[in-house]
């Protein structure tokens, strides 16, 4: 130890890469030598003395995963020998026994194919001897059904010695007798024998046989393990099936259904925005607590947060919902992806893995594959489809009557260049007057121009566009003795559905192996990610809805081009204090400027995202530039033939720049927008692992143990900067208006008072720094292939936690048991393949939800305004002693089963149960206790649910097959325990009227809202009281109703894969079923009268009452459609859209105010349609008064997902093109719905990552494309 | 072999080791600073400048009114029927249920306004003697703020948490409702504890920098601790007359307790002459220029016609409040004009306030936040056809303003006087006139201090004939302070007609009425709190847009629990639900009061008496 303390002090001036970089040096001077491929990977040990040359064969088959073909008419199997192998490879052991030579080998990675010495020559010199028809030459391509070539694949004349293997394009040529059977075999596909008559080319698809089922998944830490021996659920999504429709946008966006128990969301901000992404319906107390899975490329822990549109809402910076890091993978570039679903696959990620982890593995190259090079392009529209049902019978206003002047006191009417004008005024209520039988009204618009009142059906649809995307991806492969590489080079165009929005991406792979010596290997996988994203979709507010005026022409207004830009400069030189973007000159002259004004006041300010809808966007320019690169290697050293040492470098760095530029928007005498916003983050991920690896075999090779112990250490680093200049509504803050910089503000002083937030000041930062340091260690032992026990255990140390006292460290085990009883399950049904049955359990821990909530201190602020005097503040939670790890202990069960040959049925199944308690959380206090908010340790929820998933193959033909894969996941819980003395954890509310709620031995993600008040007794007991006007029921402000929950009940998907010869149609639907929504841009249609849905009681058609106004009491007397108003009536007028509300009311009187006296009575009182719509659903912003019992959707759905249709060439077309494989297919995507319950609105309109809340009128997109595939 | 391995452990477990320090280091926030000097006095600091507390000293008139958006405080004080307005709508039935209060959660017996006071304490407990005794007074002082916070808050709802609450850091997290006299009881007491201790308090032995540290931090008095007891002493003068019409003996027992003390206020308590320090809480949003919406700054009918006692619309020296000139502008004709308390009225007036075209036809005008006061003065005498406030008199950026005036100790005593609680050393009367003629001099010496530190436009006040109306603008804004003679006139007047009135009752309504002046709009939530008390001054009633009257005598008794409470207290909630409304009284109203309602009939009382110009509308 004394020549490493010199080395001690030394080491600790270096910071940690440099260590790790020592590390990696020291351990490349072993000069090692590196092995790779099965065969060079393989050791044998052998022992048989005086067995047969098949026994021996038989034996290696069994104890390798080798497969041997061979004719046993033409090899000598009887004969016996002695053979002796410890620890030798597999060629060593073929020399051995076939030491004379007369026997030619070859190893194609795990097959071995023998053939007499000079096999093919001869068959192609000597034609056979028993010979009754010409021999013919046969020539022709194997490829698998992808159309990956297949190499080594061995063709035989059946019945004879005769045979060949394909060489590494997939080509073979064999010369054999007409008439002859050619078989085809290749390990893991199933044999095909082929008539050869009359045919010259016979190429060959091979289909996978399934009933090998030795299938090696990927698992924590990357450990690559056989499925059969798992303790736990994974679930596995090849990468073909996430590009089979195209190359998406987001590969995450479409994963819904694919398996089970993983529920994925896409937000209404499409492709580009955030995807809720939830396991095992992870759920926490603690809203703002991480619920989503850890997501690992290649062994690097992404980077990976919550997003929202709702961010977007007054932030300078933040103009969207910008997704995370998984919204920059490229899907082509994926082979695979695990979910590990339950705590006990993840308990080797510690912390981070809580939630599940989801392991992203990219395509690498093949040691045997030579060069490839593949080229897939694919184009595909993006379809706005918008599911909002408006009505085109009612124009703007408030009643039948709004084109009459009553004493010029009506939005209708204005004074414009001193006439009384009726004027299309904008206001955002659609019961105005009948659009039939009024075609004859002319309205003056705000541009100037007087149009008949009509309907403009189509004016939603205008603000929407056709969008599309461009994808162009070229990969190329090689591999040979230095190893394998893999170069992909994709660029994607993504065009959104609103003008001026996209997105541009170039993406860059490059991953391998490299064979540095037949000891060391290193992996290497680095993917960059260059992505500019322009003008996001913004989260529009109220305004959007608002300005749904079925009688707005907005695209006949927008096409009037009524904006100009004007000149800088004034005619004498000067700077034009009005340089921007203004109302053009030609028809502010033809309009009273009060007049615009007053439109835009009503229209769209201040909710103006309207108006920046249709002028900012052209003008103003919200980019943001990403550089994203996710890179590890990982070098590999074999120390002995059972010891060898892993370690891993990686890096997930993200740099985002912002710029935000809007133009001041001059319309007189308002100004829009004006503001010049920079911002620049990072986002770092470190980790550094290092392991040993222990594999052995004991007891005469039937136990197997592996194990490995290591460490590693993450860091996650985040920052931020960020500065702007603005304008106030009446003054720009530019110096010159189309100059973004900042140095060109032309306010010196903060006259902004109101901004007050993080995001709104105009400059500042922040810093963010976490590091976890751990060891951890698994060991496995297998015995027979039966048993298998797995054992995990894991440290972590964090910074998140209070170091004080250890705290901050924290122990989670894990065990697996699994036994392969298919002998057992075969014995009593036949038909069984394969049987598992798997358990296990994990306790796992979890540091605090973000970076500084653990941490206690008080905040020196600034002085008091003209004094000297600092303050200091404390923070506004107490903490109930030192936050503790929270911790997740989990057990499941599970099973997977294969029938019939070739499982044409299988199923998985699992059933889970886990406790997550101690839970770090924020719990609300009531302010009086003097605090805000504690932050404890508190509450344990069980959940507890199953994952399905049935495969299923009815159908298999030579030509035709029918392939089909249902999921299903069903999640329940149960709140235990909260906080001693706390009944109940506000989790997150809409206003005081729909609040989620956390309950004791209630179910978490229950919501609460408030619903209409009932008489508790007497005559009218149970009737709805109506409030005193009659507009609506009175809301039970005491006591909530359960009105659902948000998660779902149950989900999954069901995907069909229908194949004829060289076609495939696949289907892809998804389903959820439980959850419950709050949709409010709904009510808000139907506040202002925009949807269908409010039509009822319009008018005497659709139901309304009769009714007028008395002139002196101003009360609404019922009265008769048929009959003209009676004396005293208001004006003389009979209204039409009379509504009683079906409720009683209540009489109070407070002449004694200790002891009023309630009594009730029926509900006469007529309301004006315009008056029950703006009550009873919201008018402009907020759920001030939603009664959210009646207000409630639920959110069930069937949602055809996906739908494409393949071809793949025939090698015939491919020899002619010279090409390796060529496909085309056509897809498309979120076609629709089979069934779904929420009215008016796509079911996946919800707000962004972790919504319950649907706010947005956007419309989801529908994509059509085609894509070809070629290999060169 | 063996060697490498040994070599790769060795550097494993070395890598591995060496990074427990930089844990504990990433464990503190880097975005935050954590004091180690004068944190004790910062704590102090940040709880003063808490822009809530600042407003529940008395200051920031407006925050009483404009963020009480429910209908309470602002039909019940002096601020003018058209304050409430723009909410007539959501009251059309006449009635307050408890979503239509609108106030919960704005004012909250919340001690997270003084979320610093546990660390404080624990602190000060934690100090050496020397260090303890500079900092205690930190302690003692922002408790008086504490306890008026307190009393305000049962003033508002009765039972409340008193004496668990602000104990969440030693585990009560469901602090109990207490007894609203006990808890009276208690405050009353424990302004007693901290004014003797501040008063035991010997500043001048503290270090040189104790003593300049408690100048620079003690931002009310700037380390004048006498007054610091002087104000514990009037708010717990002002809470004995509160429990003095059902807790009579104690409340004598106080006041004469106060009075033997002799430290009471001699001239009015306000606070810092250069007060820019609150300006800037909540970025200067209330800053108190007298800057907002019409409602919130015409002036009320009832106050305009006592200060018009001749109710001819103008000023006449001998006949007219001499406040009537400081407190009110006339309108743009001159004239002092009501409102009117008809909604009818009111939304015909909102419709025009809505037009564009207010300058050639409108009747009223929207004081602009952005406008200085100047700009704002000369709009309102451009346009308005209604009496505001002077707003030379009321706010101005740099004037010390009101923490409690020695005209209403003198009130309170007066009514002690007349209610015989205790000696008070002279009459009533001469307590009433004794308030009167503070409250002229206060009122004028707010103006003058206006004037002093006005505009840099002020020289453009002075206008012989502003808009041709006739009218001197400069003596509008800044009316001449009557001599002597008129101003003991009026005094005089006054004490007679205390005098004369009838029983205790009438001359309870004039104490109320002067209660009302002097106090106006600067303090509402006070107002509010006598008018439910005594039922008294009479006021005018809301005429409906239908022309119906308020339900319920237009009484609200008080607030109904703020959400919090709910959300996170119901348990303890639970035990005092049977008075969660609006309608129990205060446990300071006298039973007998209960079916007591201070207005008259309807809005007629005054208008008829006092019209203004409302048949514009009819």
């Amino acid at each position: 130890m004394n020549s490493w303390e010199g080395s001690n002090h030394i080491l600790p001036k270096f910071d940690l890469k440099m260590k790790f970089s020592l590390l990696f040096f020291i351990i490349s001077l072993f000069q090692l030598q590196a092995s790779s491929g099965y065969a060079q990977k393989t050791k044998i040990d052998l022992n048989m003395r005086g067995a047969s040359v098949l026994e021996i064969i038989e034996a290696i088959e069994s104890k390798t995963e080798f497969k041997f073909f061979y004719s046993k008419e033409e090899l000598d199997l009887d004969r016996e020998l002695y053979l002796y192998a410890n620890k030798q490879r597999i060629g060593k052991v073929l020399k051995k026994l076939f030491p004379d030579g007369s026997i030619n080998y070859r190893i194609i990675d795990k097959q071995i194919v023998l053939t007499p010495n000079g096999f093919n020559k001869q068959k192609e010199e000597t034609p056979p001897i028993i010979s009754t028809q010409d021999p013919v030459k046969v020539t022709g391509k194997v490829t698998d059904e992808l159309g990956n070539i297949l190499p080594g694949v061995n063709v035989v004349e059946k019945n004879t010695a005769n045979g060949v293997v394909t060489d590494f394009d997939g080509n073979y040529e064999i010369v054999a007798q007409e008439g002859a059977i050619l078989m085809f075999s290749y390990v893991g596909y199933t044999l095909q024998e082929v008539d050869i008559s009359g045919k010259t080319v016979i190429d060959i698809v091979l289909v996978p046989d399934n009933t090998e089922l030795d299938e090696v998944v990927i698992t924590a830490m990357g450990l690559r393990r056989d499925r059969r021996t798992l303790g736990y659920a994974v679930s596995t999504i090849k990468g073909e099936e996430l590009t089979k429709a195209g190359n998406p946008v987001n590969p995450f966006s479409i994963l819904q259904g694919r398996a089970a128990g993983v529920s994925v969301r896409q937000s209404a901000t499409g492709p580009t925005g955030g995807v809720e992404i939830n396991i095992r319906g992870t759920n926490a107390l603690e809203f703002e607590a991480n619920t989503r899975p850890l997501f690992v490329i290649d062994g690097v822990p992404m980077i990976d947060n919550e997003s929202s549109i709702q961010a977007s809402g007054g932030d300078a910076l933040e103009k969207g919902d910008y997704g995370s890091g998984i919204n920059d993978l490229n899907a082509l570039d994926i082979e695979s992806i695990e979910v590990l679903k339950g705590a006990k696959a993840a308990v080797l990620y510690g912390s981070a893995g809580g939630n599940g982890v989801v392991l992203i593995t990219t395509k690498k190259g093949n040691d045997n594959g030579g060069l490839g090079i593949d080229v897939n392009y694919q184009f595909s529209i993006e379809r706005p489809r918008s599911y909002l049902k408006l009505q085109n019978e009612f124009g703007s206003g408030y009643n039948e009557y709004t084109f009459r002047d009553f004493n010029n006191n009506n939005d209708y009417w204005m004074d414009i260049n001193g006439e009384n004008t009726l004027v299309q005024a904008a206001v955002p209520q659609n019961f105005g007057p009948a659009f039939a039988g009024n075609e004859n009204v002319n309205l003056l618009y705000w541009d100037g121009i007087t149009r008949p009142y009509q309907a403009y059906p189509n004016n939603f649809d205008f603000i929407y566009q056709d969008g599309h995307t461009k994808s162009t991806n070229v990969a190329i492969t090689k591999g040979g003795d230095f190893g394998n590489m893999r170069f992909s080079f994709t660029n994607y165009e993504y065009q959104g559905m609103v003008p001026d929005f996209f997105q541009k991406r170039n993406t860059i792979s490059f991953a391998g192996r490299l064979k540095v010596s037949e000891k060391v290997s290193i992996e290497y996988s680095t993917n960059y990610f260059d992505i500019k994203t322009q003008n996001r979709i913004e989260g529009f507010a109220v305004g959007q809805v608002n300005s749904l005026n079925r009688d707005a022409p907005y695209e006949e207004l927008m096409a009037n081009e009524q904006y100009k830009i004007t000149d800088e400069f004034l005619e004498d030189g000067s700077i034009n204090p009005n340089f921007g973007y203004y109302y053009h000159d030609d028809y502010r002259d033809n309009i009273d400027p009060n007049f615009v004004s007053e439109i835009l006041s009503n229209a769209f300010y201040p909710d103006m995202p309207m108006a920046r809808q249709f002028y900012g966007r052209e003008a103003d320019r919200y980019v943001d530039d990403k550089s994203h690169l996710i890179a590890s290697i990982r070098p590999t050293i074999q120390i002995t033939d059972w010891l060898s040492f892993t370690g891993q470098a990686s890096i997930d760095l993200t740099n985002t720049d912002i710029e935000n530029k809007e133009k001041p928007l001059l319309l007189d005498p308002v100004m829009l927008g004006g503001e010049y916003a920079l911002s620049k983050s990072k986002a770092l991920n470190h980790e550094f692992r290092a392991f040993m690896n222990f594999d052995k075999t004991f007891a005469k090779d039937r136990l197997r143990v592996f194990a490995m112990a290591g460490g590693t250490f993450s860091r996650q680093y985040t920052d931020r900067v960020y500065a702007s200049i603005y304008s106030t509504p009446t003054e720009s803050g530019f110096i010159y208006p189309d100059f973004f910089n900042l140095d060109n503000q032309a306010f010196t002083d903060d006259i902004w008072p109101d901004r007050t937030s993080e995001f709104e000041r105009v400059r500042g930062s922040s810093v963010s720094e976490k590091e976890v340091h751990s060891l951890l260690g698994l060991a496995t032992f297998t015995w027979d292939n039966v048993y298998t026990l797995e054992l995990n255990a894991r440290r972590d140390w964090t910074s998140t936690l209070d170091p004080t006292g250890g705290n901050n460290s924290y122990f989670y085990p894990g065990v697996a048991l699994t036994w392969n009883y298919t002998n057992l399950a075969k014995s009593l049904v036949p038909a069984v393949q394969f049987a598992k049955l798997r358990g296990s359990f994990a306790d796992i821990g979890r540091d605090a939800p973000s970076t500084y909530f653990a941490y206690q201190s008080l905040n020196a602020g600034s002085a008091v305004n003209d004094t000297d005097a600092i303050r200091v503040s404390a923070q506004s939670s107490v903490f109930g002693g030192t936050i503790r790890p929270e911790r997740k202990r989990e057990w499941e069960i599970g099973t997977e089963m294969n029938f019939f040959k070739g499982n044409r049925l299988s199923l998985d199944f699992s059933y889970y149960t886990n406790n997550v308690y101690d839970q770090i959380m924020s719990v609300g206090l009531t302010p009086t206790s003097g605090a805000d908010a504690i932050r404890i340790n508190a509450g344990d929820v069980r959940n507890w649910g199953y994952e399905l998933s049935l495969n299923a193959t009815p159908i298999q033909t030579e030509d035709f097959r029918l392939n089909m894969n249902l999921t299903m996941a069903s999640q329940k819980n149960v709140i235990e325990k909260l906080y001693p003395g706390l009944p109940e954890k506000l989790i997150v509310g809409i206003g005081h009227q729909v609040e989620v709620l956390a309950r004791e031995g209630e179910r978490s993600g229950n919501i609460y809202a408030q619903g209409p008040r009932v008489v508790e007794s007497g005559e009218f007991a149970g009737r709805k009281i109506v409030v005193t006007n009659g507009t609506e029921y009175a809301l039970n402000e005491v006591e909530e109703t359960l009105t659902g929950n948000i998660y779902p009940d149950f989900l999954g998907g069901l995907s069909t894969n229908l194949s004829y010869k060289r076609f495939n149609l696949g289907i892809f639907l998804d389903y959820s079923y439980g959850a419950t929504l709050y949709n409010f841009k709904d009510y808000v249609l139907k506040g202002t009268g925009a949807s269908v849905e409010s039509l009822a009681g319009r008018n005497e058609a659709y139901g309304g009452l009769a009714y007028y106004i008395d002139e002196i009491t101003g009360e609404y007397i019922p009265w008769d459609h048929s009959q003209s108003a009676p004396a005293g009536a208001e004006d003389g007028l009979v209204y039409h859209d009379g509504i009683i509300v079906d409720g009683v009311q209540e009489i109070i009187d407070n002449t004694d105010p200790l002891n009023p006296i309630v009594s009730y009575e029926e509900n006469d009182q007529i309301v004006s349609a315009n008056d029950y719509y703006t009550a009873n659903y919201i008018f402009s912003t907020g759920a001030e008064a939603l009664d959210g019992v009646s207000n409630r959707y639920d959110n069930d759905y069937i949602k055809i997902r996906e739908l494409s249709l393949s071809y793949r060439f025939p090698p015939s077309v491919l020899d002619k093109l010279n090409l390796q494989n060529l496909s085309i297919s056509l897809f498309a995507r979120n076609l629709g719905y089979l069934y779904k319950t929420l009215p008016n609105f796509d079911a996946e309109s919800s707000n962004g990552t972790k919504a319950f809340v649907g706010n947005t009128v956007l419309p989801s997109a529908q994509s059509f494309g085609f894509q070809l595939n070629l290999g060169l | 072999m063996k060697k490498y391995i040994y070599t790769v452990l060795t550097i494993f477990l070395f890598v591995i080791t060496s990074c427990e320090d930089k844990l504990a280091d990433l464990f503190a926030d880097p975005g935050v600073y954590s004091p180690t000097e004068n944190v004790v006095p910062g704590l102090f600091a940040q709880m003063m400048s808490d822009g809530s507390n600042i407003r529940d000293i008395g200051f920031s008139w407006f925050r009483n009114v404009v963020s009480f958006t429910g209908f309470p405080v602002r039909t019940h004080v002096a601020s003018p029927p058209h304050l409430s307005a723009p909410r007539f709508a959501d009251y059309d039935n006449h009635a307050i249920s408890v979503s239509e209060i609108g106030v919960q959660g704005t004012y909250t017996f919340a001690e997270s306004r003084f979320l610093e006071l546990a660390t404080m304490d624990n602190l000060i407990d934690e100090m050496g003697e020397d260090e303890k005794n500079e900092n205690a007074i930190y302690s003692h002082m922002i408790n008086i703020i504490r306890l008026n916070y307190y009393s305000k808050s049962v003033d508002l709802y009765n039972s409340i948490p008193y004496f668990e609450a602000g104990k969440a850091s030693e585990g009560v997290f469901f602090p109990a409702f207490d007894d609203p006299w006990e808890i009276y009881q208690d405050i009353m007491a424990r302004y007693k504890e901290l004014a003797d201790a501040i008063e035991a308090t010997n500043v001048s032995s503290f270090s040189d920098k104790g003593q300049a540290v408690l100048q620079t931090y003690d931002i009310l008095f700037k380390g004048d601790t006498q007054k610091w007891v002087e104000l514990a002493n009037v708010w717990r003068l002002r809470a004995a007359i509160r429990v003095s019409d059902v807790y009579p003996t104690e409340a004598g027992v106080v006041i004469a307790e106060i009075l033997a003390d002799g430290n009471l206020p001699t001239v009015d308590l306000v606070g810092p002459a250069d007060e820019s320090w609150i300006t800037t809480v909540n970025n200067g949003t209330y800053k108190g220029n007298f800057t907002r919406w019409n409602y919130h700054t015409q002036m009320s009918p009832e106050i305009l016609y006592w200060l018009d006692a001749d109710h001819d619309h103008l000023y006449t020296e001998g006949l007219d409040d001499p406040r009537l000139p400081v407190l009110a502008l006339p309108n743009r004709e001159g004239l002092y004009m009501p409102i009117s308390y008809d909604h009818r009225i009111a939304e015909a007036i909102d419709e025009a306030v809505t037009t564009w075209n207010l300058a050639d036809n409108g009747y009223n005008f929207s004081q602009s936040t952005s406008n200085d006061r100047y700009t704002n003065a000369t709009q309102h005498m451009d346009r308005d056809a209604y009496t505001h406030w002077n707003n030379y008199s009321l706010m101005n950026l740099t004037e010390p303003y009101r923490l409690f005036t020695v005209a209403e100790i003198e009130l309170i005593l007066a009514e002690a006087a007349l209610k015989g609680l205790t000696s008070t050393g002279s009459t009533a009367r001469e307590h009433i006139e004794n308030a009167v003629e503070s409250s002229i001099n206060y009122w004028y010496s707010q103006n003058e201090i206006g004037e002093s530190t006005n505009d840099s436009n002020v020289a453009d006040l002075d206008v012989d004939d502003y808009n041709g109306k006739g009218v001197n603008f400069y003596n509008m804004i800044f009316p001449a302070k009557p001599d002597a003679t008129a101003i003991s006139t009026w005094v005089t007047k006054v004490g007679q007609d205390f005098d004369d009135a009838a029983g205790d009752e009438e001359k309870l309504e004039i104490i109320m009425q002067q209660k009302y002046i002097d106090i106006n709009v600067t303090e509402t939530l006070e107002l509010f709190a006598e008018l439910r008390r005594t039922r008294h001054p009479t006021l005018g009633k809301y005429i409906f847009t239908d022309g119906s009257l308020l339900e319920n005598n237009g009484i609200v008794e008080r607030y109904p629990y703020n959400s919090e409470a709910e959300a996170f207290n119901s348990d303890q909630l639970d035990a005092v639900q049977d008075q969660n409304n609006t309608s129990t009284p205060i446990f300071w109203v006298p039973a007998s009061k209960y079916s007591v309602f201070p207005y008259e009939d309807n809005d007629l009382y005054y208008f008829n008496k006092y019209p203004g110009i409302p048949e514009t509308f009819n």
